[in-house]
């Protein structure tokens, strides 16, 4: 189960990286957004496995925070539409 | 290995099919919103059945609560995240 | 269409909700250990969502959240599947294109409740709001995939128990 549980996240590691080429790439801006999405999902699972891996139930609560700030790093970057529509 | 723990190895793999697919979305697609509907969608499914393995390997209603919790939250954050991306590229910001 | 008007009446509405989730989540997480700091904590989140809260709360029953749940569950499910079969396919058949959808969902609650989960359903990505608010642009993989989206208006209106469009004056 252990080795398992370590390749799951060499895998999601490794599908990290290559996501990061398309990040790296561009060509616009909001691709390079698109790393905030990708790194907040696999990481969370990365930290969700890690947890499992090494017998460390505080990486859960990593995990969680991690999840939570994710929404507000995007909300902050672009802020909320308002203004000039009616929100 | 016990059935459960095949069922969690099962939903695993499948979890990191997901993950893949969606990175395999993000590199082939032409445009900013077909990327942005393989990161979230593909994620997410990928996320929630990850989460459905670890929960089948902790056997604890507790842990198993904040998995799910975890997984809602992924999905505020995606979909929070997608809208405010697509919105930003469709006028044309940089 | 007085949507900014919100009486106090409402507002205990939205403190009451938001402390029953916020409760909840402290339940399940922490379990009756520290028990008071978990509802000082409910209490200061509720109170602080309710100050801000900025449109009424609308009523919804259960039985019809758990009906949207098991729906919602099964779409995104599809959506999944079908945006990684699309990616996967060596002839990655998408037809990219905006469409335009008009919005009569009232503001609030069932509005948002729209915008974000239109992103979760096959081949859909809600991506802009037009200026005045009563268009929602939506981004689209291939042509069916606004059925999804009309499914979606139904289910929203079931929930909430709104009429459905042609009755509404929304």
């Amino acid at each position: 189960m252990s080795q398992i549980l370590g390749l799951a996240i060499l895998f999601l590691l490794l599908n990290l990286v290559a996501g990061l080429w398309r990040v790296a790439r561009g060509p616009t801006g909001a691709d390079r957004m698109l790393a905030a999405l990708l790194f907040g999902s696999t990481t969370v699972a990365v930290l969700l496995i890690m947890a499992e891996w090494m017998a460390m139930p505080a990486l859960r609560s990593v995990a969680l925070l991690f999840v939570m700030l994710a929404s507000i790093v995007t909300i902050a970057f672009f802020g909320l539409p308002t203004g000039d529509d009616e929100r | 290995m016990s059935a459960s723990e095949w069922v969690a190895v099962a939903l695993l793999i499948a979890g990191c099919f997901f993950y893949l697919a969606g990175t395999i979305g993000l590199l082939r697609f032409g445009d900013v919103h077909s990327r942005l509907h393989a990161l979230t969608k593909a994620d997410n499914l990928g996320l929630m059945l990850v989460c459905a393995a670890l929960a089948m390997l902790s056997a604890n209603w507790r842990t198993a609560a904040l998995l799910v919790l975890v997984w809602l939250l992924g999905l505020l954050a995606a979909t929070v995240s997608a809208h405010l991306i697509a919105r930003h590229a469709r006028r044309g910001g940089d | 269409m007085g949507k900014r008007f919100i009486s106090n009446r409402q507002r205990l509405v939205w403190i009451g909700q938001t402390f029953l989730v916020l409760a909840v989540i402290w339940l399940t997480l922490n379990g009756l250990d520290g028990w008071w700091l978990g509802l000082l904590a409910a209490s200061v989140g509720a109170v602080t969502g309710g100050l801000l809260a900025s449109g009424r709360p609308y009523p919804w029953r259960p039985h019809r959240l758990a009906g949207f749940a098991v729906f919602f569950l099964f779409e995104s499910f599809k959506g999944g599947m079908d945006v990684a079969w699309r990616a996967l396919k060596p002839k990655m058949p998408i037809a990219p294109e905006f469409r335009h959808y008009p919005l009569d969902l009232p503001e609030g609650q069932p509005r948002t409740l729209m915008v974000s989960v239109i992103s979760l359903l096959p081949g859909t990505l809600s991506a802009d709001l037009s200026d005045d608010g009563q268009e929602l642009v939506v981004h689209t993989l291939m042509p069916e995939a606004m059925d999804s989206v009309n499914r979606l208006d139904r289910r929203i209106r079931h929930l909430f128990s709104l009429e459905l469009p042609e009755s509404g004056e929304e």
